[in-house]
């Protein structure tokens, strides 16, 4: 096994030092304007529980992050509050961990573990695992040639004058044998001026299926909202999904954001 | 700010989420959901209004300011490239570890790696220890006249309080799947 190197500063290098480049099997996503991933599950909570405290005391942020938490709310129906660079809200039937950085990515999904394995109680439903980018264009055309390619306006330009795509939202099978679907999301950018907004959302419902659907009608027919009663009996379908297919998740959403980002073309 | 794809509108008053997250949260939160009215939900049945940005698409003031602040200092520049590895720490003292280093997209062979402990952070440096898993990010930016640099971030992954009963469950398991994986290869 290469000894190689060492990234940090007043590095001690062994050899030589790795080259960080573009790997030919990974997407070229654009420059990010905001980057951040999302757990979401559904189920039934405790939102008192949930505290900066709860969490050191448990071990899963640090004294740096306990030192940093800005609580908003902590009642009997909803806790919000970040702790640094993790976010957390948690209602009745929710629980949603959140982090802006990129390089924490991981260790958020190790708290939505570390939460499930200390309530091994908790009945869950849904797991959602989000990743949200805005990301600027150069110029106004390479912009709309996204909109218009996903909602061509040739369709609405004699009945809406100027029309103008606000919303697309594109759901796809599930490409493993859990339940639920994958969901795409383009919006014009709220943040960043003449920005795009790509949310891609793994919505997992907490059971496996024998096979997915094979026909849009029958996507569409399958598994309505709700379908799915929370039980803690799903609690390790949950883990295992945050375990195992976290990676394939945010590379599904790589391969997501750099298709919309594609659709610009050279007119930048 | 409000804009859609195909025509350039006028800047108009922009609705943050209408969510308790958004009243909540003061951080820079995108939401759960592909449209959010509901903070966490994992599905576009809860959508917000029509003509609105969904609750993921938008931010706190606090927010919005220091992205404009970003965007106004930014020099033109480019992410050519942001690996991630997941590490076990093999040796440590005080002054560097040595981790053994798998690509997350599990492509790349495997490699060691010497760091500075102290780069875990005064919190996680003096508590690391050999089997402990850290997380390494490294990106390279290439900026206009500057040239190519490289950021990297190592973090101690946290895997919550077990109790040695939980452990001893763990290791049993393990065993009874080596016995088992034993006997295929009988």
């Amino acid at each position: 096994m290469p000894h190689l190197w060492c990234l940090c500063s007043n590095a001690v290098y062994h050899g030589i030092r790795v080259r960080v480049s573009r790997r030919a099997d990974q997407v070229e996503l654009p420059v990010l304007a905001a980057d951040s991933a999302t757990v979401v599950l559904k189920g039934a909570f405790n939102p008192s529980i949930f505290s900066p405290a709860w969490l050191l005391a448990q071990d899963l942020i640090g004294k740096d992050e306990f030192g940093a938490a800005d609580v908003a709310m902590i009642q009997r129906d909803i806790a919000t509050f970040k702790t640094g660079w993790l976010n957390l809200v948690c209602t009745n039937d929710g629980l949603q961990l959140i982090t802006d950085l990129s390089y924490e990515f991981e260790r958020c999904r190790d708290v939505a573990i570390g939460i499930l394995q200390t309530l091994r109680h908790t009945p869950l439903a849904y797991i959602g695992i989000n990743r949200a980018v805005h990301f600027q264009l150069d110029s106004d055309e390479a912009w709309h040639a996204i909109g218009d390619t996903l909602a061509p306006k040739d369709y609405w330009e004699d009945i809406l004058r100027f029309p103008g795509m606000r919303v697309l939202n594109i759901q796809g099978a599930r490409p493993d044998h859990y339940a639920g679907r994958v969901h795409v999301q383009v919006e014009p950018s709220a943040l960043v001026p003449r920005a795009v907004f790509v949310l891609h959302n793994d919505h997992f419902g907490l059971q496996t299926v024998e096979a997915q659907p094979d026909s849009r009608a029958e996507l569409t027919l399958t598994e309505p909202e709700g379908a799915i009663a929370a039980s803690a009996d799903r609690l390790p379908l949950a883990l295992e999904i945050l375990s195992n297919e976290w990676a394939a998740s945010m590379s599904r959403a790589e391969e997501a954001i750099a298709r919309v980002a594609g659709l610009a073309g050279n007119r930048s | 700010m409000s804009q859609s794809f195909g025509t350039i509108e006028s800047p108009s008053a922009h609705r943050v989420s209408e969510t308790l997250l958004e009243t909540g949260n003061k951080a820079a939160t995108p939401d759960a959901g592909p449209s959010a009215a509901s903070i966490v939900a994992t599905t576009p049945g809860s959508s917000t209004s029509v003509g609105q940005p969904s609750a993921a698409n938008t931010v706190s003031a606090a927010a919005m300011d220091e992205v404009h602040r970003q965007q106004q200092t930014r020099e033109p520049f480019q992410v050519v490239g942001m690996q991630k590895w997941v590490g076990r720490i093999v040796e440590i003292d005080d002054e560097v570890f040595t981790a053994e280093l798998t690509s997350v997209s599990g492509t790349s062979p495997t490699l060691l790696a010497d760091f500075q402990t102290r780069n875990l952070g005064p919190d996680d440096a003096p508590n690391a220890r050999p089997g402990d898993i850290v997380y390494v990010t490294v990106r390279s930016v290439e900026a206009v006249g500057r040239g190519s640099t490289m950021t990297s971030n190592v973090r101690l992954r946290r895997l919550g309080r077990w109790t040695q009963s939980e452990v001893d469950q763990i290791e049993e398991l393990t065993r009874r799947k080596m016995r088992s994986l034993a006997d295929l290869v009988d």
